[in-house]
C-alpha cells in the first residue's frame, strides 16, 4: 500500500469507521433527490437563507431599510433602477422585501425553537411519567389548544403592547402545545419499547433514559413537524405584522408591506404584490421540504 | 448463601391479572435455573421483577442475602451493576440510534467506571469475548443479524462484571442455526467468568442443555421445581409429564404409546380462580380436592417439589 500522510491517513480511517454512517447519508440523498418536488423545497429554503445571510452585503439600497423618505421617487412602477419599484415613501420594494427574508427566517426561527424546547420537554415528562404529571400537563396543553393563536397574540400585545418581541413570546406560547402532544403521543408508544427497559437494566436515570435514549428516536417526527410549521409561522408573524402588531414600520417585514400596500393595489400593484410572492414561497419551499424530509425519514408514512 | 432468593412475589396487573402468582425460589452462585413455562405463564414479567424493572405487588427479593424489596429506586440502579438481563427479542432491545461502540460503553459511562481510551479498551475486550468483530464498532443495530445482536445484548450485560445474568428467552426470536452458538457463547462465558445464570424458556431441550436446575410455571405460580434430573426423569406434575411426552421421540413405537395430550391452550382454558389452576387442562383423574383448592408447592424427595394434589395425597396416604 501507498504511504499516506499523516491527515490523509485520519481521513481515511474516519471513512472506514464511519463506513455505516457514510452509506446511510448516501442513501438517504438518493431517496431525498428522487422526489423532485422535495429538491425544489430544499433548494428555495437554501436560496432564503443565502438572501436572509448576505442581504446586508448587496441590498441596493440599504438606507430605504432603516426608513429614508425620498418623495421624489413615489410609487414609481419597477424599473431597471427599482426592480420590484417604490412604495409610498418612495423606498425600494426590492431592497425592503429581501431584507424582509432576514426577519421572517429569523423570527420564525426563534418562536420554532421557543416552541419546541417547551412542547419537547413537557411532553416528554407527561409521557414518560405518565399518571397525574401527565393529566396536569396535557390538560394544561388542552387548554392552551383552545385558544386560537392569532387572538391570543392580539390580546397578549394589547396589554404588554406592540412590538415584534411581544409577538414572538406570544406565538412562541400558541406553538408548543403542538409538539407536546405530538411527543407525549410518541412517548407513551415508545416507552414500552424493550431498549427502554434494558437501559434501565443497565442503571441509567431517568433523565438519561428520556433524553439519550427515547428522544433521539423521536427527533425525526419533531423535525419533520417543525419544517412544516416553519411557513405556517411566517405566515402567522406576517399576519400579526399585517394588523399592526407584529413588526413596526419602518422596519420592513412581509406582512406590514402588504398590509401597507393593499391602499394602492389598483395602481400600485406591485407594492403589496412582491411582498406576497416571497412569502408564499416561503411557505411553498418549507412544505415541500417538510414533505420530502418526512418521506425520507418516516418510510411508514409514504403514500404512494 | 443462595446468590438470589425470592420470596412470595407477587405482580397484580390491572387489579385482575395476576402475572406473578406468590413464586418462590432460591438460585446458588455460579448454577443454572432453569425457569421454564409456555406463553402466557408470566415467565418474562417475573425477568423483570427481580431487578425490578417492572415493581412487584408484593414479596420479597434477597440478592447475595441483601434485601431488593424495599430499596429505594436510586439505590436500586445501583443494584442494577449486579444483576443484568438479556432480552428475548434483540431486534427490539438494542436502541436503534447507538452504535455498538455506545451500546457496549453505556454501562460503564453511566456507573462511571470508565472513560475515554479505558472505555475504548473494556468496549474491545468484551467485543472480542462475545466474538464481535472490532471493525464494528461504529456500527448501529440495523446493520446487524440476531445472533449478532445478541451478542452485542449480551456484552452490554456482561461489561459491568454482573454477578446474576437473566436470560430471557435469549435464543427463541433467532435461527435454529444461530440458537446453538449463542447458547455455546454463554456456556463458554458463565465457565469463565463464573456467572449465575436465571435462564427462562419455553424450550425443554434447553434446560436440559444447559441448567442445574429447572422449574415449571403455569399461570404465575411455579408448579414444579427440582433438578434437571429430577423434573426431566420423574416429572411429578401432570403439566409436567404432558409437556415431556410431547417432545418429539426418534422411536416410532414409544410415539404413539406415551404421547398424552393437552387439551387447548393456556389462554382458552380459563381457571376461573378456584381449585387447581391447572385443572380445567389436567389430563389426570381428578379428585374433589382439583375443584375447590389450590395446590402449594410442597416437597416430594430431596430438592424435589410439586404443586399437585394427586401427589400430595399420595404420599399423605403412603
Amino acid at each position: 500500500m501507498a504511504p499516506v500522510s499523516s491527515t490523509q491517513g485520519a481521513l481515511t480511517r474516519w471513512r472506514i469507521e464511519h463506513a455505516s454512517q457514510l452509506n446511510d447519508l448516501r442513501r438517504g440523498i438518493y431517496r431525498f433527490t428522487r422526489n423532485w418536488l422535495s429538491v425544489i423545497g430544499l433548494l428555495i429554503v437554501v436560496v432564503l437563507v443565502i438572501i436572509a445571510i448576505t442581504a446586508p452585503g448587496w441590498v441596493p439600497y440599504p438606507d430605504d431599510i432603516a426608513g429614508a423618505v425620498d418623495p421624489a421617487n413615489r410609487m414609481k412602477p419597477p424599473s431597471a433602477e427599482h426592480v420590484f419599484g417604490t412604495d409610498d415613501y418612495g423606498r425600494d420594494v426590492f431592497s425592503r422585501t429581501m431584507w424582509a427574508t432576514r426577519t421572517s427566517l429569523v423570527v420564525g426561527i426563534i418562536i420554532l425553537v421557543v416552541a419546541i424546547s417547551i412542547g419537547v420537554v413537557l411532553g416528554a415528562l407527561a409521557g414518560y411519567f405518565g399518571g397525574w404529571v401527565n393529566q396536569v400537563i396535557m390538560r394544561a396543553t388542552d387548554i392552551m389548544l383552545t385558544f386560537p393563536g392569532i387572538f391570543l397574540a392580539l390580546a397578549i400585545s394589547a396589554v404588554l403592547g406592540r412590538g415584534i418581541e411581544i409577538a414572538m413570546l406570544a406565538l412562541s406560547i400558541t406553538w408548543w402545545p403542538g409538539y407536546c402532544r405530538l411527543v407525549e403521543a410518541q412517548m407513551l408508544k415508545i416507552r414500552e419499547e424493550d431498549f427502554v427497559a434494558g437501559a434501565k437494566a443497565v442503571g441509567a436515570s431517568n433523565l438519561r433514559i428520556i433524553f439519550r435514549h427515547i428522544l433521539p428516536n423521536l427527533l425525526t417526527g419533531i423535525i419533520v413537524k417543525a419544517s412544516m410549521d416553519f411557513g405556517f409561522a411566517v405566515l402567522a408573524i406576517a399576519s400579526l405584522s399585517f394588523i399592526g402588531v407584529g413588526v413596526q414600520p419602518p422596519d420592513p417585514d412581509w406582512g406590514s408591506m402588504i398590509s401597507q400596500g393593499r391602499r394602492f393595489i389598483p395602481s400600485g400593484w406591485w407594492y403589496s404584490t412582491f411582498p406576497g410572492l416571497f412569502m408564499f414561497v416561503t411557505v411553498l419551499g418549507f412544505n415541500l421540504l417538510g414533505d420530502g424530509l418526512r418521506d425520507l425519514l418516516d418510510p411508514n408514512a409514504t403514500v404512494r | 448463601m443462595s446468590l438470589l432468593e425470592v420470596r412470595g412475589l407477587t405482580k397484580v396487573f390491572n387489579r385482575t391479572v395476576r402475572a406473578v402468582d406468590d413464586v418462590s425460589l432460591t438460585i446458588e452462585e455460579g448454577a443454572t435455573f432453569g425457569l421454564l413455562g409456555e406463553s402466557g405463564s408470566g415467565k418474562s414479567t417475573l425477568a423483570r421483577l427481580i431487578p425490578r424493572l417492572i415493581e412487584p405487588t408484593a414479596g420479597e427479593l434477597y440478592f447475595d442475602g441483601r434485601p431488593l424489596h424495599n430499596l429505594r429506586d436510586h439505590e436500586m440502579r445501583a443494584m442494577r451493576e449486579r444483576i443484568q438481563i438479556v432480552f428475548q427479542n434483540p431486534f427490539s432491545s438494542l436502541n436503534p440510534r447507538m452504535t455498538v461502540r455506545q451500546l457496549i460503553g453505556e454501562p460503564l459511562i453511566i456507573f462511571g467506571r470508565a472513560t475515554g481510551s479505558a472505555l475504548d479498551a473494556r468496549v474491545h475486550e468484551m467485543m472480542e469475548l462475545v466474538g464481535l468483530p472490532i471493525e464494528y464498532l461504529n456500527r448501529f443495530p440495523h446493520e446487524f443479524s440476531g445472533g449478532q445482536r445478541q451478542r452485542i445484548m449480551i456484552a452490554r450485560a456482561l461489561i459491568l462484571h454482573p454477578r446474576l445474568l437473566i436470560l430471557d428467552e435469549p435464543t427463541s426470536a433467532l435461527d435454529v442455526s444461530v440458537q446453538a452458538q449463542v447458547l455455546n457463547l454463554l456456556i463458554d462465558l458463565q465457565k469463565r467468568l463464573g456467572l449465575t445464570y436465571l435462564l427462562i424458556t419455553h424450550d425443554l431441550s434447553v434446560v436440559r442443555y444447559m441448567c442445574d436446575q429447572a422449574a415449571l410455571m403455569y399461570l404465575g405460580k411455579i408448579i414444579e421445581w427440582g433438578t434437571v434430573d429430577q423434573v426431566f426423569h420423574t416429572p411429578q406434575h401432570p403439566y409436567t409429564q404432558a409437556l415431556l411426552a410431547d417432545i418429539p421421540s426418534t422411536d416410532p413405537d414409544q410415539r404413539m404409546l406415551e404421547r398424552i395430550s393437552l387439551e387447548s391452550d393456556i389462554f382458552s382454558a380459563r381457571w376461573n380462580g378456584h381449585g387447581c389452576r391447572f385443572s380445567p387442562r389436567c389430563p389426570a383423574a381428578q379428585i374433589g380436592a382439583c375443584k375447590t383448592s389450590d395446590p402449594s408447592l410442597i416437597p416430594t424427595q430431596a430438592g424435589h417439589r410439586v404443586a399437585c394434589h394427586l401427589i400430595s395425597t399420595d404420599s399423605a396416604t403412603s
